[in-house]
């Protein structure tokens, strides 16, 4: 047992340092940092856009324009619960389309860059009724209740690593699933060595979460 | 007596089944940008998404035998072109370019069987000659087609390129744009050899399109710089336009850019999901799209091309009080309206309150 614990102490330090890691997106696959065109320390740029200049002038054309501010994707950041256009991604998965077009992004993750294993275009993400990867469709009791081999949302608990709450409330976004379901883009709340992933997805705890199989 | 009457009363009952109006389809609204009563300078006209979009109606007898024709719709429009009687849309999902025949008004694929078939097509131009040129991320390659949608010839490869995306032609020149080694390759359209590179210092970070405007200058989407850079037709640097904010002339996800005849510069933001127009000098004119999905907004925007060709065909679809000059097109990467037609031109109604018909 003696011999044991220094072992085990190295592997509580391994653990640790692996936690420590998840807590930022600071060596995340969305720091940009090591690119020279990021300005020291601006790690949020390349998705939150800063307003910088204090006065911008009016478009010539426009002179009576009175609002100078432009809202990304359509969402402030107060969101009211607005109609969603069905079978169209919506919402907070536009700002991850924007970049994981398949051009700009096209197979970026971990340690892989410009591959073609994983792809955000037809076959491997879409709207219902793609099978693989949809998004932006509404996941509530109603579905579940038409599905038997989906759990209720609003029941359910979601599993995450310190959380007691639902799958509604940890994961859906005005009942919507979307791309941050389950990929935490700021490696908050992500499992280390995965795909940014909220939960492992070993054994498939992940897919388990939302569907009774 | 009787017959008579009998058979004037059917066609009396007849008569007033056919004056029975039908409930008036409700008018488009129209969608002038900026709005009335200020001086509109475009127009949005029309979005096309399948082939009912060109006009061919299926008749309402065939409709009833056959049921109503289910049709192809464009799958996720990226880059857009034209020439006279014809758009040309490169579609990520099918990895097909897609072309539109106004007259015809047919959609259909370009037939990219044998050696030209397309890998990874990210990004077209189409000349005045009607020769389309992609850039296949694949291929490591632009491919050319003539006129009559043959094979015509290759441009670069492995050896050259890393992932070449978007690619634009002027005179005797074909500018490439490679996002991964972030180089902007000057190539002779003649003999494809490599002219000059531009970039080699790190001076773009993930640029994404590239256009040339009539004068020959070239503008390069410098994404991560969100900036448009603007060059000689050498390849001498000009300057840049615009600047990362989410204020009026400001970017946030740049991407397909066009200039047209006057050097004005369109950049779409697929961010901000509009379309802002730049003067000769980079100050800003206008922006138009917006997000959402009614008329005329645009649904993460990704190219965008200036049409002289065939604004006579779009003219039936502008207000009478607007005579089209040129037509723009905007592709959506998504949304039920994947490619937006905007017709830019002038007011000849009454006069309108405020400024003169003044156009800079």
């Amino acid at each position: 047992m003696k011999k044991l614990r220094p072992a085990a102490a190295a592997m509580l330090l391994f653990l640790f340092s692996q936690i420590a890691w998840a807590g930022t997106i600071i060596g995340s696959p969305h720091d940009f940092r090591k690119y020279p065109w990021i300005r020291s320390g601006e790690i949020c740029f390349p998705c939150h856009v800063p307003q910088k200049t204090a006065t911008v002038p009016a478009p010539l054309w426009n002179r009576e324009l009175t609002t100078q501010t432009f809202i990304m994707y359509g969402i402030t950041h107060v969101q009211p619960p607005r109609t969603p256009v069905m079978s169209q991604p919506d919402g907070i998965s536009k700002k991850c389309l924007s970049c994981h077009d398949g051009i700009i992004a096209t197979d970026t993750y971990g340690p892989n860059t410009g591959g073609t294993a994983y792809r955000f275009d037809k076959d491997y993400m879409g709207t219902i009724p793609n099978n693989n990867h949809p998004i932006s469709f509404i996941y509530d009791t109603a579905l579940a209740a038409k599905d038997a081999d989906l759990y209720d949302p609003a029941t359910k608990p979601s599993g995450m690593t310190g959380s007691t709450a639902t799958i509604k409330t940890d994961m859906l976004f005005s009942n919507r699933m979307e791309c941050v379901s389950c990929h935490d883009v700021h490696n908050t709340k992500a499992v280390p060595g995965t795909k940014l992933l909220v939960k492992y997805s070993a054994g498939s705890a992940l897919c388990l979460t939302c569907h009774n199989k | 007596m009787k017959k008579r009457a009998f058979i004037l009363s059917i066609l009396i009952i007849c008569m007033g089944c056919a004056l029975i109006p039908e409930k008036p389809a409700a008018p488009p609204k129209t969608i002038f940008y900026p709005a009335l009563p200020q001086q509109p300078r475009l127009q949005f006209l029309q979005s096309i998404s399948g082939e009912s979009d060109l006009g061919k109606k299926q008749s309402a007898f065939h409709e009833f035998i056959f049921g109503k024709r289910r049709e192809q719709l464009l799958g996720k429009p990226y880059d857009v072109a034209a020439s006279k009687g014809k758009i040309y849309v490169m579609d990520r999902m099918y990895k097909k370019i897609v072309i539109l025949d106004l007259v015809g008004k047919k959609m259909s694929f370009l037939n990219d069987d044998g050696i030209a078939r397309l890998g990874d097509p990210a990004g077209i131009w189409v000349s005045e000659e009607d020769i389309k040129y992609v850039a296949d991320m694949q291929r490591k390659q632009v491919v050319a087609f003539d006129k009559s949608d043959h094979f015509l010839r290759t441009y670069g490869g492995p050896e050259i390129f890393e992932k070449p995306v978007d690619v634009a032609v002027h005179g005797k020149r074909i500018y490439v744009i490679d996002m991964d080694k972030e180089l902007l390759f000057i190539m002779n359209k003649d003999t494809g050899r490599v002219i000059k590179t531009i970039g080699e210092k790190g001076e773009f970070f993930k640029p994404s399109d590239v256009t040339v405007g009539p004068s020959g200058n070239v503008f390069v989407t410098d994404a991560f710089h969100f900036v448009i850079k603007k060059f000689s037709p050498d390849g001498k640097f000009l300057g840049t336009i615009g600047f990362h904010d989410n204020q009026v002339g400001g970017f946030a996800r740049p991407k397909g850019a066009a200039v047209d005849k006057n050097g004005r510069l369109y950049v779409a933001d697929a961010a901000f999901e509009n379309v802002q127009i730049f003067d000769d000098q980079g100050r800003i004119l206008l922006f138009f799209g917006g997000p959402g999905s009614g008329p005329g907004n645009l649904y993460l925007p990704a190219g965008i091309a200036v049409d002289n060709n065939n604004t006579a065909y779009f003219q039936k679809f502008a207000d009478p009080d607007f005579k089209l000059e040129y037509i723009i097109y905007v592709t959506n990467m998504f949304g039920k309206n994947m490619l937006n037609v905007y017709g830019f031109g002038h007011w000849i109604g009454t006069s309108l309150p405020g400024e003169k018909n003044d156009r800079p």
